[in-house]
């Protein structure tokens, strides 16, 4: 069994800001018998940045449809908390034959999503910067993944690995894209008929991240002999966000690959290899229309 | 909704040789071949009328399409003067070719890059 702990602390002197970087982790390894090893890792971290205070001036001061006041406090897109636990079991099935079966469970809480989207609200006759909801501020996965290798003596080895993750919120921009039609709304800024400002009256979710993926990976190498080796493998993913408001993202990739090595003598050996990647994913596309 | 598609070749081949126990010299060679589209979005149904409006956008998606060959090649030398002292040196060359020059302009271009240099272990 090991711990640490590590403590950093940067300050920029340019404009007194200050982070912090917090960290423990600790590893524990068991063998239960001759067959079995289980290890055990645990990392907690934390980054606490300053917040900064942008201060600007208003809106067309002192002139007809002004005053808005754009000042708002900056929170650091590095503060985060994150906990990550990992299990792994590893397991001799038979002579040069592994079962491996290792689980990992990783939050990550990021106070700055809060801000990830503002939009105005009339209070008091004045509008106001108002941060959305922080419905994308804390995620959370879980990854299950099953490892087989087998080596085939001197010759050759195989590997087969199959990973499912599970993702609760994954990072999103959050009411990023897609205007809804006005149809018939004022589109002018609450308080203020010179600002049109239903461009960012946006409704949808966006991510280009998987909130539930399935990766399987096959890879192998045979020595036909102490001149001649040759290594393949082939990757596969299907992806999918379901958790989107606006639309079901989805990504399928494969890549398959294949090396050859040769040495004719002791004095020349060559390498050479083709891989290939295909990668099909989709997008919401909303062009905004504006008449007049 | 537009389905995007992303295809990646990727050839490549090393060759080393040690003629002699003081010299070695190496050859790399990689050619990559990149393609990147959007497919068509047809013609869009709207929210609400607005006057004079074109929802045909049957071809918008060709203007982001991507296309970019990539051919780069290696050839070094390394000489070991004694036990503790090599010299090297290498010439790379880079060559890419962009099919669909539409959004950032043609980006066809060559580069040739010279290192020598030489190591010292005490």
């Amino acid at each position: 069994m090991k711990g640490s702990y590590s403590h950093a602390r940067t300050d920029n002197t340019g404009n007194g800001l200050n982070a912090d970087f917090d960290a423990f982790a600790a590893g524990w390894v068991a063998r239960p018998n001759a067959r079995t090893r289980i290890t055990a890792r645990g990392l907690i971290y934390e980054v606490k940045a300053d917040d900064a205070y942008v201060d600007l001036l208003p809106y067309r001061d002192g002139r007809a449809g002004g005053d808005q006041d754009f000042d708002w406090t900056r929170i650091s897109s590095a503060n985060r908390e994150v906990l990550q636990a990992d299990l792994d079991v590893r397991y001799k099935l038979a002579k040069a034959t592994n079962l491996g079966l290792s689980w990992r469970h990783k939050t990550v809480d990021r106070p700055a999503m809060n801000q990830t989207q503002t939009s105005y609200d009339n209070v008091d006759g004045v509008a106001v910067l108002d941060p959305s909801e922080a419905i994308a501020q804390k995620t959370t996965t879980d990854r299950l993944r099953l490892t087989l290798d087998k080596r085939y003596g001197r010759q050759g080895n195989a590997r087969l690995t199959y990973t499912y993750t599970q993702v609760d919120l994954p990072f999103m921009n959050v009411y990023g894209i897609c205007e809804e039609g006005l149809n018939g709304d004022d589109p002018r800024l609450p308080s203020n008929g010179f600002v049109y400002y239903f461009q960012r009256d946006r409704v949808g979710n966006a991510t280009s991240l998987p909130n539930a993926s399935h990766n399987v990976a096959l890879r192998g190498s045979w020595r036909f002999s102490p001149r001649v080796s040759m290594t393949g493998y082939l990757n596969f993913a299907d992806e999918k966000n379901d958790e989107l408001n606006s639309y079901e993202f989805a990504r399928t990739m494969v890549s398959p690959g294949a090396n050859l090595w040769i040495a004719p003598n002791d004095k020349l050996m060559l390498t050479m290899g083709y891989s290939f990647s295909s990668i099909e994913s989709n997008a919401k596309i909303c062009p905004p229309l504006f008449g007049g | 909704m537009s389905e995007y598609t992303t295809e990646t070749d990727v050839l490549f081949f090393t060759a080393s040789l040690n003629p002699s126990e003081k010299f070695s010299f190496y050859l790399d060679g990689s050619w990559t071949h990149s393609e990147a589209a959007f497919d068509s979005w047809g013609v869009l149904e709207a929210e609400e009328q607005v006057v004079n409006q074109d929802l045909d956008y049957t071809l918008t998606n060709t203007y982001s399409d991507l296309d970019f060959t990539l051919l780069e090649l290696t050839y070094g030398m390394s000489f070991l003067v004694d036990r503790n002292t090599k010299v090297y040196g290498a010439v790379t060359y880079m060559d890419l070719t962009d099919d669909q020059p539409y959004v950032y302009g043609d980006q066809d271009g060559d580069v040739t890059v010279y290192s020598a240099g030489m190591s010292v272990g005490f």
